[in-house]
């Protein structure tokens, strides 16, 4: 695994393209978490479908590398591919229910249960973030949650979606506006919170 | 003087993760108060965003399974080409890539040109045959050349012929006869489909219409159920042959009447005809062709068949 360590993602793409196993595996494990915890924000929080998702996308990688135009940058690329998969999967939930996910009930179950040993007040406000962030639309939620949980850079966003950097700027501020007329009643509570694990007493 | 602001709108995230808003300066919180309304939304912005990535850094702990990874590496191996081996699927790839137009593909460009191909073969397989035919005709024309020949020496035989008849003509009875007989004194006519000819005592005297198209030329001679005629009218048939050749005669002429001689005593070899001192010639058809070759070659083919009546001749004289 050491042996390519030192390689950027282009060049071990080229490996891959070449059926070298030792390079994807490589590629495999900068980016499985990356992709999984992508995937989990995604699509309502599902761990199961997450992973299923972060499967399908490296044996795409693995059948067909040679999809990946080497001019791009790898990490958009391979973020474009997982946003287009979001995309269909949206599509797909809506005609299978004809109606609109019911992201509130789903979250809530699941949240709760994984969240179950965390604070009340992180859990609330973690419940909230993930029904709030699922009422947003899709290009509003991919680039909030590629900037805040994928931490991609503004640069690598707008790489990924294929608009101006600009745009992005935009599209996070309005986001966040829009995100603390929900959240605005679970903020103070958590800025207590995090300005006590700083060690600031206000 | 004034200073510029530097920052965009966009830039605001900078701002809010880094700044409350009592350690804005003025220029930046002038910035600032162009997009959000107040000091307090400035705060509530700002505690979301913190409280976010505080969420954000927090969660990000999915669980992968071992088994994924290892899945993956079978697959990848599997994909492995095998050394030594063509892939096929690699010709496919090639000759029918993905992401291309169809009229790019390597595969379609290849059956284009091999069609092409095949056509042109064929075609110049044609070209190659067609001087084979012409070969044809020129083996023709010499097979002519020693049947011409053949027609010089049978040519020969109608002259013997004419001596043979002219010293039957001085024979007193036969001469009786023919002036018994008014028919070898009348007109024969020979009849193409178009027109008529007089032939008397045995010879093509007048044309009296013809066709149009002289460019054709007599290339057949047949003789059809010879039963009766009288031996002038065999040497008349013999000139007209003769003479009709010469003259371009079209399609056919058929000579439809014939001549009794009494004192003749003529038997043919064919089986099936016994006659008694008569000879007849029901019809003398000539067809033409375009050939004058040709022409020459069936009618020397034509007194060819017409050899056994000659030996017959000989034999009653």
């Amino acid at each position: 695994m050491a042996k390519y360590s030192s390689h950027t993602d282009n060049e071990i793409m080229q490996l891959v393209v070449e059926r070298d196993s030792l390079a994807f595996s490589e590629l495999y494990d900068r980016y499985n978490r990356m992709l999984v915890n992508y995937f989990y924000k995604m699509l309502w929080q599902d761990e199961e479908k997450a992973q299923d998702f972060m499967q399908d996308l490296f044996t795409k990688i693995v059948e067909k590398p040679k999809s990946f135009d080497i001019k791009r940058n790898f990490k958009t690329w391979m973020f474009s591919v997982a946003n287009n998969m979001c995309k269909n999967e949206y599509r797909k939930q809506a005609v299978r229910k004809n109606t609109s996910y019911n992201l509130d009930e789903s979250y809530q179950i699941k949240d709760t249960a994984m969240n179950a040993m965390d604070s009340l007040q992180d859990t609330q406000f973690s419940e909230k973030l993930t029904v709030e962030l699922a009422k947003l639309d899709e290009k509003q939620k991919s680039t909030f949650v590629m900037r805040y949980f994928q931490h991609l850079s503004i640069k690598e966003i707008a790489e990924t979606l294929e608009c101006s950097e600009g745009t992005i700027k935009s599209r996070l501020f309005y986001t966040l506006k829009k995100l603390t007329v929900s959240l605005k009643d679970f903020a103070p509570q958590l800025v207590k919170m995090l300005l006590i694990m700083i060690g600031i007493n206000s | 003087m004034k200073e510029k602001t530097t920052y965009n709108p966009q830039d605001i995230e900078d701002l809010l993760l880094n700044k409350s808003f009592d350690e804005l300066h003025s220029d930046e919180k002038e910035f600032v108060l162009t997009h959000v309304e107040n000091e307090t939304e400035y705060k509530e912005l700002r505690n979301i965003l913190i409280s976010v990535k505080q969420i954000a850094a927090e969660q990000e702990s999915v669980y992968v399974p071992n088994r994924i990874k290892e899945d993956l590496i079978q697959l990848m191996e599997k994909k492995k080409k095998p050394f030594g081996w063509f892939n096929l699927n690699s010709i496919a790839a090639f000759l029918f890539p993905s992401n291309t137009p169809l009229f790019k593909k390597p595969g379609l460009q290849f059956a284009t040109v091999g069609l092409l191909l095949l056509f042109t073969v064929n075609i110049g397989i044609d070209f190659v045959n067609q001087p084979k035919k012409e070969l044809a005709i020129n083996t023709n024309n010499k097979s002519e050349q020693k049947e011409f020949e053949k027609e010089e020496i049978i040519e020969q035989e109608p002259k013997k012929l004419e001596e043979t008849i002219e010293k039957l003509n001085s024979n007193k009875a036969i001469e009786k006869e023919f002036k018994n007989t008014p028919s070898t004194k009348e007109t024969i006519t020979v009849q193409d489909q178009t027109g008529y000819f007089d032939v008397s005592d045995g010879k093509v005297s007048e044309v009296i219409e013809t066709r149009e198209e002289s460019d054709e030329k007599v290339n057949n001679i047949r003789i059809e159920e010879p039963k009766v005629t009288s031996v002038p009218l065999i040497k008349a048939e013999i000139n007209k042959v003769d003479f009709l050749a010469v003259a371009d005669v079209e399609e056919e002429i058929t000579v439809s009447k014939y001549i009794k001689a009494d004192n003749l005593s003529v038997t043919f070899s064919s089986p099936t005809v016994d006659l008694n001192n008569t000879v007849s010639l029901n019809s003398v058809i000539v067809s033409t062709e375009k050939s004058k070759k040709t022409t020459v070659k069936l009618k020397s083919q034509n007194l060819g068949d017409n050899s056994d009546v000659i030996d017959l001749l000989f034999v009653a004289l």
